[in-house]
Protein backbone atom coordinates (compact mmCIF):
# COMPACT_ATOMS: atom_id res chain seq x y z
CA UNK A 1 0.00 0.00 0.00
CA UNK A 2 1.13 3.48 -1.20
CA UNK A 3 1.79 5.89 1.56
CA UNK A 4 1.91 8.90 -0.61
CA UNK A 5 -0.24 10.11 -3.90
CA UNK A 6 0.07 8.92 -7.10
CA UNK A 7 0.52 11.94 -9.34
CA UNK A 8 -2.94 11.08 -10.59
CA UNK A 9 -4.43 11.36 -7.01
CA UNK A 10 -2.51 14.69 -6.80
CA UNK A 11 -3.64 16.03 -10.09
CA UNK A 12 -7.56 15.47 -8.77
CA UNK A 13 -7.12 16.80 -5.24
CA UNK A 14 -5.21 20.02 -6.95
CA UNK A 15 -8.40 20.21 -9.48
CA UNK A 16 -10.64 20.17 -6.51
CA UNK A 17 -12.48 24.24 -5.62
CA UNK A 18 -10.30 26.15 -3.13
CA UNK A 19 -13.05 28.53 -2.64
CA UNK A 20 -16.85 28.99 -2.05
CA UNK A 21 -18.62 32.17 -2.28
CA UNK A 22 -21.05 32.12 0.93
CA UNK A 23 -24.74 32.86 0.77
CA UNK A 24 -24.92 36.58 0.73
CA UNK A 25 -27.39 36.60 3.93
CA UNK A 26 -24.25 35.24 6.30
CA UNK A 27 -22.19 37.99 5.78
CA UNK A 28 -25.05 40.06 7.71
CA UNK A 29 -25.90 37.41 10.02
CA UNK A 30 -22.14 37.60 11.67
CA UNK A 31 -22.18 41.48 11.19
CA UNK A 32 -25.53 41.67 13.46
CA UNK A 33 -24.08 39.30 15.78
CA UNK A 34 -21.04 41.40 16.19
CA UNK A 35 -22.95 44.27 16.33
CA UNK A 36 -25.06 42.91 19.37
CA UNK A 37 -22.20 41.58 21.09
CA UNK A 38 -20.15 45.35 20.80
CA UNK A 39 -17.62 43.71 19.10
CA UNK A 40 -17.95 45.93 16.11
CA UNK A 41 -19.53 49.25 15.68
CA UNK A 42 -21.93 50.58 13.03
CA UNK A 43 -21.08 52.21 9.54
CA UNK A 44 -22.33 55.46 10.68
CA UNK A 45 -20.36 57.69 10.20
CA UNK A 46 -20.61 60.79 12.83
CA UNK A 47 -18.32 63.44 11.19
CA UNK A 48 -16.17 65.85 14.36
CA UNK A 49 -17.60 68.90 14.07
CA UNK A 50 -13.95 70.47 13.72
CA UNK A 51 -13.03 67.75 10.72
CA UNK A 52 -16.20 69.08 9.23
CA UNK A 53 -15.06 72.57 9.27
CA UNK A 54 -11.97 72.05 8.05
CA UNK A 55 -12.75 69.54 5.48
CA UNK A 56 -15.55 72.32 4.12
CA UNK A 57 -12.65 75.16 4.30
CA UNK A 58 -10.19 72.92 2.26
CA UNK A 59 -12.62 72.94 -0.13
CA UNK A 60 -13.53 76.25 -0.50
CA UNK A 61 -9.56 77.20 -0.04
CA UNK A 62 -9.08 74.60 -3.16
CA UNK A 63 -11.72 76.28 -4.96
CA UNK A 64 -11.20 79.79 -4.34
CA UNK A 65 -7.77 79.20 -5.64
CA UNK A 66 -8.16 77.45 -8.86
CA UNK A 67 -10.58 79.64 -10.06
CA UNK A 68 -12.71 76.79 -10.78
CA UNK A 69 -15.99 74.88 -9.22
CA UNK A 70 -14.96 72.36 -7.09
CA UNK A 71 -13.62 71.16 -3.39
CA UNK A 72 -10.65 68.72 -2.61
CA UNK A 73 -11.07 65.89 -0.27
CA UNK A 74 -13.81 65.26 2.66
CA UNK A 75 -13.95 62.09 4.15
CA UNK A 76 -11.10 59.77 3.87
CA UNK A 77 -11.11 57.48 7.34
CA UNK A 78 -12.89 54.49 6.13
CA UNK A 79 -12.43 54.10 2.39
CA UNK A 80 -16.12 53.63 0.77
CA UNK A 81 -17.98 50.26 1.01
CA UNK A 82 -18.35 48.91 -2.05
CA UNK A 83 -21.67 47.67 -1.44
CA UNK A 84 -22.55 51.94 -1.77
CA UNK A 85 -20.20 53.25 -3.70
CA UNK A 86 -21.11 55.44 -5.78
CA UNK A 87 -18.69 57.92 -8.45
CA UNK A 88 -19.95 61.22 -9.46
CA UNK A 89 -17.89 62.28 -12.46
CA UNK A 90 -18.33 66.10 -13.54
CA UNK A 91 -17.80 67.05 -16.92
CA UNK A 92 -18.00 70.67 -18.84
CA UNK A 93 -18.70 71.73 -22.44
CA UNK A 94 -19.31 75.03 -23.93
CA UNK A 95 -22.44 75.21 -21.52
CA UNK A 96 -20.54 75.78 -18.54
CA UNK A 97 -20.53 78.95 -17.19
CA UNK A 98 -18.72 79.09 -14.14
CA UNK A 99 -19.41 82.29 -11.57
CA UNK A 100 -17.97 84.53 -9.59
CA UNK A 101 -15.29 82.74 -7.46
CA UNK A 102 -16.57 84.17 -4.57
CA UNK A 103 -19.63 83.15 -4.96
CA UNK A 104 -18.92 79.57 -5.94
CA UNK A 105 -16.63 79.20 -2.86
CA UNK A 106 -19.44 79.76 -0.67
CA UNK A 107 -21.65 77.48 -2.60
CA UNK A 108 -19.31 74.77 -2.58
CA UNK A 109 -18.67 74.76 0.86
CA UNK A 110 -22.24 74.92 1.67
CA UNK A 111 -22.84 72.08 -0.40
CA UNK A 112 -19.85 70.05 0.78
CA UNK A 113 -21.10 70.90 4.60
CA UNK A 114 -24.58 69.89 4.11
CA UNK A 115 -24.21 66.94 2.13
CA UNK A 116 -21.49 65.32 4.86
CA UNK A 117 -24.03 66.57 7.22
CA UNK A 118 -26.68 63.67 5.93
CA UNK A 119 -24.03 61.47 6.94
CA UNK A 120 -23.00 60.68 2.91
CA UNK A 121 -18.88 59.59 3.43
CA UNK A 122 -17.48 60.84 0.31
CA UNK A 123 -14.07 61.92 -1.00
CA UNK A 124 -13.63 63.80 -4.56
CA UNK A 125 -10.65 65.84 -6.44
CA UNK A 126 -10.79 68.55 -8.82
CA UNK A 127 -9.09 67.19 -11.93
CA UNK A 128 -6.72 69.60 -15.09
CA UNK A 129 -8.46 70.38 -17.83
CA UNK A 130 -6.09 68.87 -19.97
CA UNK A 131 -5.96 64.90 -20.42
CA UNK A 132 -3.63 61.87 -22.41
CA UNK A 133 -5.46 59.27 -23.87
CA UNK A 134 -3.67 56.43 -24.22
CA UNK A 135 -4.74 53.27 -26.96
CA UNK A 136 -3.85 50.24 -27.76
CA UNK A 137 -0.93 51.09 -29.87
CA UNK A 138 0.55 53.12 -27.31
CA UNK A 139 -0.02 55.91 -28.99
CA UNK A 140 -1.06 59.02 -26.75
CA UNK A 141 -3.41 61.75 -27.59
CA UNK A 142 -3.39 65.11 -25.70
CA UNK A 143 -6.13 66.69 -25.16
CA UNK A 144 -5.91 70.18 -24.24
CA UNK A 145 -7.91 72.36 -21.85
CA UNK A 146 -9.49 74.34 -24.98
CA UNK A 147 -11.09 70.14 -25.78
CA UNK A 148 -14.82 70.33 -26.13
CA UNK A 149 -15.42 68.01 -23.67
CA UNK A 150 -13.80 68.24 -20.04
CA UNK A 151 -14.02 65.70 -16.78
CA UNK A 152 -13.04 68.14 -14.29
CA UNK A 153 -13.59 66.29 -10.96
CA UNK A 154 -15.31 63.41 -9.29
CA UNK A 155 -16.73 62.45 -6.43
CA UNK A 156 -16.66 59.20 -4.90
CA UNK A 157 -19.65 58.67 -2.00
CA UNK A 158 -21.36 56.35 -0.33
CA UNK A 159 -25.24 56.41 -0.19
CA UNK A 160 -27.94 54.28 0.51
CA UNK A 161 -29.03 54.19 -2.84
CA UNK A 162 -28.41 55.26 -6.76
CA UNK A 163 -31.75 57.59 -5.88
CA UNK A 164 -29.63 59.34 -2.61
CA UNK A 165 -26.75 59.44 -5.19
CA UNK A 166 -28.57 61.00 -7.59
CA UNK A 167 -29.82 63.27 -5.31
CA UNK A 168 -26.46 64.03 -4.23
CA UNK A 169 -25.25 64.63 -8.13
CA UNK A 170 -28.14 66.88 -8.54
CA UNK A 171 -27.99 69.53 -5.53
CA UNK A 172 -23.90 70.13 -6.82
CA UNK A 173 -23.91 73.59 -8.06
CA UNK A 174 -21.67 72.19 -10.78
CA UNK A 175 -24.86 71.05 -12.50
CA UNK A 176 -26.10 75.16 -11.87
CA UNK A 177 -23.23 76.17 -13.92
CA UNK A 178 -24.49 74.26 -16.99
CA UNK A 179 -21.82 71.03 -16.14
CA UNK A 180 -23.06 67.53 -16.24
CA UNK A 181 -22.33 64.59 -13.57
CA UNK A 182 -21.85 61.29 -14.41
CA UNK A 183 -23.08 58.70 -11.67
CA UNK A 184 -21.79 55.86 -11.74
CA UNK A 185 -22.65 52.74 -9.46
CA UNK A 186 -19.56 50.60 -8.32
CA UNK A 187 -19.36 47.02 -9.87
CA UNK A 188 -19.56 44.43 -7.06
CA UNK A 189 -19.16 40.96 -8.18
CA UNK B 1 -0.60 37.84 0.86
CA UNK B 2 -0.13 40.27 3.98
CA UNK B 3 -2.67 40.26 6.09
CA UNK B 4 -1.64 42.68 8.82
CA UNK B 5 -3.12 45.98 6.97
CA UNK B 6 -6.12 44.59 7.18
CA UNK B 7 -5.84 43.02 10.61
CA UNK B 8 -4.11 46.49 11.76
CA UNK B 9 -7.31 48.51 10.16
CA UNK B 10 -9.97 46.11 12.26
CA UNK B 11 -8.15 46.90 15.38
CA UNK B 12 -7.89 50.05 15.18
CA UNK B 13 -11.26 51.13 14.10
CA UNK B 14 -13.35 48.01 15.02
CA UNK B 15 -15.43 49.18 12.84
CA UNK B 16 -18.63 47.17 10.47
CA UNK B 17 -16.55 48.33 7.46
CA UNK B 18 -13.21 47.09 8.55
CA UNK B 19 -14.38 43.67 9.44
CA UNK B 20 -16.45 43.57 6.23
CA UNK B 21 -13.12 43.67 4.06
CA UNK B 22 -11.61 41.29 6.73
CA UNK B 23 -14.43 38.92 6.17
CA UNK B 24 -15.01 39.04 2.13
CA UNK B 25 -11.05 38.40 1.72
CA UNK B 26 -10.88 35.45 3.91
CA UNK B 27 -13.99 33.83 4.34
CA UNK B 28 -14.90 32.11 0.60
CA UNK B 29 -12.03 29.65 1.16
CA UNK B 30 -13.28 28.89 4.89
CA UNK B 31 -16.48 28.50 3.55
CA UNK B 32 -14.85 25.91 1.28
CA UNK B 33 -13.18 23.97 4.47
CA UNK B 34 -16.28 24.26 6.18
CA UNK B 35 -18.08 22.61 3.77
CA UNK B 36 -16.16 20.04 3.54
CA UNK B 37 -15.74 19.71 7.47
CA UNK B 38 -19.32 19.33 7.45
CA UNK B 39 -19.47 16.81 4.75
CA UNK B 40 -21.49 19.18 2.78
CA UNK B 41 -23.90 20.12 5.33
CA UNK B 42 -24.46 23.80 4.32
CA UNK B 43 -26.27 24.88 7.65
CA UNK B 44 -23.77 23.20 9.66
CA UNK B 45 -20.94 24.99 7.58
CA UNK B 46 -22.44 28.76 8.11
CA UNK B 47 -22.46 27.59 11.66
CA UNK B 48 -19.33 26.84 12.19
CA UNK B 49 -17.97 30.36 10.13
CA UNK B 50 -20.02 32.45 11.77
CA UNK B 51 -19.15 30.94 15.70
CA UNK B 52 -15.53 30.97 13.75
CA UNK B 53 -15.92 34.70 13.12
CA UNK B 54 -17.06 35.79 16.80
CA UNK B 55 -14.47 33.91 18.30
CA UNK B 56 -11.96 35.56 15.81
CA UNK B 57 -12.50 38.87 16.60
CA UNK B 58 -12.60 38.21 19.92
CA UNK B 59 -9.39 37.05 19.60
CA UNK B 60 -7.88 39.00 16.85
CA UNK B 61 -6.16 41.66 19.60
CA UNK B 62 -3.94 38.98 21.34
CA UNK B 63 -3.11 37.05 17.52
CA UNK B 64 0.93 37.39 17.57
CA UNK B 65 1.26 36.33 14.03
CA UNK B 66 3.09 33.66 14.53
CA UNK B 67 1.48 31.91 12.04
CA UNK B 68 -0.17 32.95 8.87
CA UNK B 69 -3.41 34.58 9.75
CA UNK B 70 -5.70 31.82 7.64
CA UNK B 71 -3.66 29.06 9.37
CA UNK B 72 -4.82 30.38 12.92
CA UNK B 73 -8.73 31.39 11.15
CA UNK B 74 -8.71 27.17 10.02
CA UNK B 75 -7.45 26.19 13.26
CA UNK B 76 -9.99 28.21 15.03
CA UNK B 77 -12.76 26.60 12.47
CA UNK B 78 -11.04 23.24 13.02
CA UNK B 79 -11.26 22.95 16.37
CA UNK B 80 -14.87 23.90 16.28
CA UNK B 81 -15.91 21.37 13.83
CA UNK B 82 -14.09 19.06 16.37
CA UNK B 83 -15.95 20.07 19.39
CA UNK B 84 -19.42 19.49 17.71
CA UNK B 85 -18.25 15.91 16.09
CA UNK B 86 -17.08 14.47 19.74
CA UNK B 87 -20.40 14.95 20.78
CA UNK B 88 -21.41 12.39 17.75
CA UNK B 89 -18.89 10.06 18.98
CA UNK B 90 -20.37 6.76 18.26
CA UNK B 91 -20.53 7.84 14.49
CA UNK B 92 -17.02 8.65 14.86
CA UNK B 93 -15.44 5.66 16.08
CA UNK B 94 -18.05 3.38 13.78
CA UNK B 95 -16.30 4.75 10.58
CA UNK B 96 -12.71 5.30 11.96
CA UNK B 97 -12.32 1.22 12.39
CA UNK B 98 -12.73 0.68 8.67
CA UNK B 99 -11.36 -2.80 7.44
CA UNK B 100 -10.84 -3.68 4.00
CA UNK B 101 -9.10 -4.59 1.52
CA UNK B 102 -6.45 -2.25 0.02
CA UNK B 103 -6.03 -1.00 -3.21
CA UNK B 104 -3.13 -2.78 -5.00
CA UNK B 105 -0.30 -0.69 -5.10
CA UNK B 106 -0.32 -1.16 -9.49
CA UNK B 107 -3.84 -0.06 -9.67
CA UNK B 108 -4.61 3.18 -11.43
CA UNK B 109 -7.53 4.88 -10.16
CA UNK B 110 -9.53 6.76 -11.86
CA UNK B 111 -11.84 9.30 -11.08
CA UNK B 112 -13.11 13.13 -11.03
CA UNK B 113 -13.04 15.73 -8.35
CA UNK B 114 -16.90 15.45 -7.84
CA UNK B 115 -16.06 11.56 -6.71
CA UNK B 116 -13.41 12.74 -4.71
CA UNK B 117 -15.23 15.27 -3.10
CA UNK B 118 -18.10 12.35 -2.38
CA UNK B 119 -15.12 9.86 -0.88
CA UNK B 120 -14.33 12.37 1.57
CA UNK B 121 -18.17 13.20 2.99
CA UNK B 122 -17.85 9.83 3.88
CA UNK B 123 -14.64 9.76 5.52
CA UNK B 124 -14.99 9.88 9.36
CA UNK B 125 -14.42 13.87 10.87
CA UNK B 126 -10.94 12.53 12.01
CA UNK B 127 -9.86 11.19 8.54
CA UNK B 128 -11.75 13.93 6.85
CA UNK B 129 -10.29 16.78 8.68
CA UNK B 130 -6.17 15.38 8.29
CA UNK B 131 -7.29 15.03 4.37
CA UNK B 132 -8.64 18.40 4.01
CA UNK B 133 -5.76 20.03 5.99
CA UNK B 134 -3.27 18.31 4.85
CA UNK B 135 -4.12 16.55 1.09
CA UNK B 136 -6.09 20.42 0.04
CA UNK B 137 -5.19 22.96 2.27
CA UNK B 138 -1.27 21.96 1.98
CA UNK B 139 -0.38 22.35 5.56
CA UNK B 140 2.60 20.71 6.97
CA UNK B 141 1.86 18.32 9.89
CA UNK B 142 3.70 20.01 12.07
CA UNK B 143 1.15 23.10 11.82
CA UNK B 144 -1.67 20.02 12.18
CA UNK B 145 -0.15 18.78 15.07
CA UNK B 146 -0.11 22.36 16.03
CA UNK B 147 -3.70 23.11 15.45
CA UNK B 148 -5.17 19.87 16.63
CA UNK B 149 -2.85 19.49 19.57
CA UNK B 150 -1.77 16.33 18.29
CA UNK B 151 1.99 15.05 17.87
CA UNK B 152 3.46 15.28 14.26
CA UNK B 153 3.54 11.01 14.39
CA UNK B 154 -0.29 10.83 14.85
CA UNK B 155 -0.40 13.76 11.91
CA UNK B 156 0.98 11.64 9.71
CA UNK B 157 -0.56 8.34 10.84
CA UNK B 158 -3.83 9.53 10.48
CA UNK B 159 -2.97 10.66 6.97
CA UNK B 160 -2.05 7.38 6.06
CA UNK B 161 -4.84 5.76 7.30
CA UNK B 162 -7.48 8.41 5.84
CA UNK B 163 -5.86 7.89 2.71
CA UNK B 164 -6.47 4.27 2.97
CA UNK B 165 -9.92 4.44 3.72
CA UNK B 166 -10.56 7.12 1.03
CA UNK B 167 -9.11 4.83 -2.14
CA UNK B 168 -11.66 2.29 -0.68
CA UNK B 169 -14.42 4.89 -0.69
CA UNK B 170 -13.26 5.36 -4.10
CA UNK B 171 -13.22 2.01 -5.30
CA UNK B 172 -16.47 1.27 -3.43
CA UNK B 173 -17.90 4.26 -5.63
CA UNK B 174 -16.23 3.49 -8.86
CA UNK B 175 -17.60 -0.04 -8.49
CA UNK B 176 -21.03 1.08 -7.84
CA UNK B 177 -21.17 3.16 -10.90
CA UNK B 178 -20.13 0.60 -13.45
CA UNK B 179 -21.47 -2.05 -12.25
CA UNK B 180 -24.97 -2.62 -14.03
Amino acid sequence: MKEELSNYEKKIFGRLKREEQPPADLEKRIVEQLKSDHLITSNTYKMNPIIKWVAASAAAVLLFFTGNYMGKQTIEKQGIDPNRGYMLILHEDDQFKPGDPQEMYQEYGAWMQDTMSKGIAMTGHELKNEADIVDARQHVEHLDENSARKTTGYFILEAESLEVALQVARSNPHIKYGGTIEVKQYMVR
Amino acid sequence: MNDRPLVDKFLKTRSERAFTTLYRAKTPRLYQVALRLTAHDQHRAEELIQEMWIIAVKKLAGFEWRSELMTWLTGILINLSRREKKQNAGELAAQETWQGDWVEEDEEPAFTTDDLEIAMDQLSPGYRRVVILHDIEGYRHKEIAAMLDLNEGTSKSQLHHARKVLRQYLIKGKDKNTRP
